[in-house]
């Protein structure tokens, strides 16, 4: 009896270790990365707004060695006395980390000519030249900059000479080619109309005395999103008029994508926004936009309520090859998941898919959707952490750091909370803000990038039981198309799957993935064909890719469709 | 000299007691206490005993008339017409002043008068005065609690339900008072904890154990959802909201077949139960069944327009099976809702 037991239990054990081998894994590598990065966002006793928001990641290759690199926005403080003794600091501006090879990398901030000394927000990373190096964008709570990348390792700041220095709130952005003329425009998101001279503030009594708490967004007046026009040999115009946005009220913008959304060839942009209706600006052709948001069914959620919108991925969550919504929203609220159901429609399946419960207690800011365990299906990262650090004050109970949560998709039919699974960063509390994916050690897994408020970044390394799991590893580079290929769609055929993958320049929260796109093709010995659809609409066919190996794909190159 | 007939001794004794009673008279009077009036006192106490409240309540009115002072009867004839005349006790109870050792009692008796005629402004001030003076009353708490519940300002409520659970930690309905508070304030993952103490205390109490199936399912718990309903179904198998909430719960555990059989049950007991059919609805939705989804729901759009939620499922139904320009109607009536809407928390 007592030996049955024993087996019982043993054979108990086995199959909990064996679904647990299958769940994404990540340990943190940050200490032996060698990056040394604290985000810099002090509270107020005012509780201004801005230093609640965090910071952006942003992946690149900024020097073309063929191992991403980092650069990471940072915050600063509000009083000026604090911020001129902060700004001789040597952590005081964004930081550029070069991948030495490695998991190390090297801090090369101040060789580059990188400087910002501003509270950064937003990163795109884009090759507006298409000299063949990744440029980044960095919208800040103060004036956008524009740092070129030279191509020797130096970079200009060129934002003010091209009119892009935009001084409001800008949030997350985005390059992309809107027009489909070859080169990339810049869609930047703005928040909200908050002048260091005249900060709107608000407060709340506790035992008699008022107390500063950050304002709602809501009531506070907001900022229109701008769009850039690229008009080659380093012109930008502000097409903002043009482009149909003001259409529309000024909207209180946090999250941004830009992909083909109903894959009539251009590339539409989807906006969410904090507490107001979330914007679908569809593209009608040569960037002309109309908000579709209501009507397509992603302005608010199943229960026809505005919800307080910070980030948005964009992924193909089911398998059917067309993009879905992923939004990560406020405490009380359900981060949504808006299904792609074609013809300029998606449908709220947040319930259905299984995120409700587990993202309602939340208040989720980043998320990544990537495929973390290489089955073929996107999994998901949300880094949570409230905005008010004096909830117990007002009797509520709702905590200021929250833990992370990883989420894997079940073969496209509901995400599955795997936290607990996840490793020992998915089990303690922090002020999470953003995320960024990128294979930084070229194992075949992608890796994380975690931004969190005033507090240390963190890498996280993917460290899951492959099981003979395999990936591809695929750069694009567009010829009549902008040369980082952004909005590009990309078909892998393999075993009777088809995964379609989109190739972005802005996800998650204020962040951007690395370019080059790690694909998961589960269990797989035969080699994939691979159909690029590039911006413009051409689509090329390039065969026999190998499994775990980097392929780079070239518009031409390919077989025509 | 006239010689009466009496003797002399006997008109000495009649004297005396002429005297005697002469100065008794004097003396009486010179006190300020008619004999009749703590008569009157003592005569309305024995007719009260004696059931006969009538001449009790004239007694203690004349009483009063005489000593408008005497607060101690003005309290006991307040007492006394409160079964049969709320108002005309309230008018005797409202005459004490607050500075007597009577006040207390009088407000604890006004309060009750007007909370149980439902009359909220003066059972809210009565009880906020009681307040004051009694601040560690778990059942002065628990009467603000459900005064504010009641009167839908459960902001306010929060406040002296918390209390009361304080103060009286052992009685689960103040307990499940604070949870529905909470509930109210779009405060779901704080309702578990005060369930869970309702449930302690009282293992059968039903709506703990309902609410709880609801509180574990916003918070994510499923499992424990699913037990708490199913507890509540098997007493209760036709309680439709627990019936759709375990629809919910199932849904949202990805058995989407048995969330269908749960809520078509609650739908056989209760066929126009709107939110059965949205949820009904949005699962043949996440099937890509649109042109049921909107077969269901359109029929009831004329009594539930006024519905965010029903409006948007019916707006989606009505775009995914092709019908773009009048989903798009319903979406601009849930902007105007919107606009319409109370101001959130």
């Amino acid at each position: 009896m007592h030996s049955n037991s024993l087996i019982v239990l043993f054979g108990l054990l086995c199959s909990a270790t064996t679904v647990a081998a299958g769940n994404p894994l990540f340990e943190d590598a940050t200490k032996q990365s060698g990056i040394q990065f604290r985000h810099v966002s002090p509270l107020t006793p005012e509780r201004h707004l801005h230093l609640v928001m965090g910071s952006g990641i942003g992946w690149l290759d900024f020097d073309r060695d063929g191992w991403p690199d980092l650069y990471l926005a940072q915050g600063a403080p509000f009083e000026k006395a604090d911020r001129e003794q902060f700004a001789v600091r040597e952590e005081s501006s964004d930081r550029l980390l070069r991948n030495m090879g490695q998991g190390q990398f090297d801090d090369i901030s101040d060789m580059s000519g990188l400087a910002d000394l501003d509270y950064s927000m937003g990163i795109t990373v884009g090759d507006f030249d298409n000299d063949g190096f990744q440029d980044i964008y960095v919208s800040n709570y103060g004036a956008n900059r524009l740092h070129r990348n030279n191509g020797d390792g130096t970079f200009d700041e060129l934002a003010a000479s091209l009119n892009l220095d935009d001084s409001g709130f800008g949030s997350s952005c985005t390059w992309a080619d809107l027009d489909a003329d070859g080169n990339l425009d810049l869609f930047v998101c703005n928040y909200l109309l908050l002048d260091a001279s005249d900060y709107k503030l608000c407060t709340f009594l506790h035992e008699g005395k008022p107390h500063g708490i950050t304002c709602h967004p809501r009531y506070l007046p907001a900022t229109r999103d701008i769009v850039f026009h690229n008009e080659g040999g380093g012109l930008f115009s502000d097409m903002t008029q043009s482009s149909g946005l003001m259409q529309s009220p000024a909207t209180q913008g946090l999250g941004v994508v830009a992909t083909d959304l109903d894959a009539d060839g251009d590339i539409d942009v989807y906006v969410a926004n904090d507490s107001v209706p979330n914007d679908l600006w569809m593209n009608m052709g040569r960037g002309r936009f109309t908000n579709e948001g209501l009507l397509s069914g992603t302005a608010l959620n199943r229960e026809g309520r505005r919800e307080a919108g910070m980030g948005v991925a964009v992924g193909d969550v089911d398998g059917d090859g067309r993009p879905d919504l992923l939004v990560t929203n406020y405490y009380g609220e359900t981060n949504t998941l808006y299904r792609n159901e074609g013809d300029s429609f998606f449908l709220d399946i947040t319930d259905e898919f299984g995120l409700a419960g587990p993202s309602r207690l939340q208040l989720g800011f980043g998320i990544s959707l990537a495929d973390f365990d290489n089955d073929g299906w996107l999994d998901l990262f949300v880094a949570n952490g409230h905005v008010h650090d004096r909830q117990k004050m007002l009797d509520r109970d709702e905590p200021f750091a929250q833990r992370p949560q990883l989420f894997r998709n079940q073969t496209g039919q509901r995400f599955n909370d795997v936290s607990r699974s996840g490793g020992p960063y998915f089990q303690r509390a922090v002020v999470g803000r953003s995320s960024a994916v990128a294979d930084y050690d070229r194992d075949g897994r992608l890796d994380l990038a975690i931004g969190q408020l005033n507090s240390e970044f963190v890498l996280l390394h993917n460290v899951s039981q492959q099981v003979e799991m395999k990936s591809l590893r695929i750069e694009l580079v567009g010829v009549r198309c902008n040369r980082d290929a952004i909005g590009a769609v990309v078909e892998v055929s393999v075993q009777k799957r088809r995964l379609t993958r989109f190739r972005t320049a802005a996800t998650g929260y204020l962040s951007c993935d690395d370019a080059s796109l790690t694909i998961g093709m589960g269990k797989t010995t035969t080699p994939a064909e691979v159909v690029v659809r590039w911006p413009g609409g051409k689509n090329e066919t390039f065969r026999s890719l190998q499994a775990d190996q980097r392929h780079v794909l070239i518009e031409g190159n390919g077989t025509s469709e | 000299m006239i010689r009466f007939p009496w003797s002399n001794r006997t008109c000495r004794i009649l004297a005396a007691t002429v005297g005697l009673m002469a100065v008794s008279a004097a003396g009486a009077y010179i006190a300020g206490v008619a004999p009749l009036a703590s008569s009157r006192l003592e005569r309305a106490r024995r007719d009260i005993a004696r059931g006969n409240s009538d001449s009790a309540i004239k007694l203690y009115l004349a009483h009063l008339n005489a000593e408008p002072s005497d607060q101690a009867a003005r309290l006991e004839l307040g007492q006394l017409l409160k079964p049969t005349d709320a108002s005309a006790s309230l008018a005797i109870l409202q005459e004490i002043p607050a500075e007597v050792a009577e006040y207390p009692q009088a407000i604890w008796h006004i309060a009750h008068i007007a909370t149980a005629g439902k009359r909220d402004i003066l059972a809210e001030d009565a009880l906020l005065k009681l307040n004051e003076l009694r601040p560690n009353d778990a059942g002065v708490s628990l009467s603000l609690a459900e005064l504010y519940y009641r009167t839908e300002r459960f902001t306010e409520a929060l406040l002296f339900a918390k209390r009361a659970t304080r103060l009286q930690s052992s009685r689960a309905q103040s307990w499940l008072l604070l949870a529905e508070v909470l509930d109210h304030l779009n405060r779901p993952g704080e309702m578990l904890q005060p369930l869970q103490e309702a449930v302690k205390l009282d293992a059968d109490l039903y709506a703990a154990h309902a609410n709880l199936a609801y509180a574990n399912y916003v918070s994510g718990q499923l499992d424990e959802a699913k037990t708490e309903a199913s507890w509540c179904l098997q007493r209760h198998p036709n309680d439709i909201v627990v019936r759709r909430w375990l629809a919910m719960i199932l849904r949202d555990g990805g058995e989407h077949d048995a969330a269908f059989q749960q809520v078509n049950l609650a739908l056989e007991k209760s066929p126009g139960d709107v939110e059965c059919c949205i949820i009904a609805a949005d699962l043949l939705l996440f099937r890509r069944d649109a042109q049921q989804a909107y077969d269901s729901l359109k029929p009831l759009y004329p009594m539930h327009a006024d519905r965010r939620d029903f409006l948007g499922s019916l707006a989606r139904a009505a775009a995914m099976s092709g019908r773009r320009e009048e989903s798009r109607r319903y979406q601009q009536e849930i902007i105007q809702l919107i606009k319409q809407g109370p101001v959130p928390n």
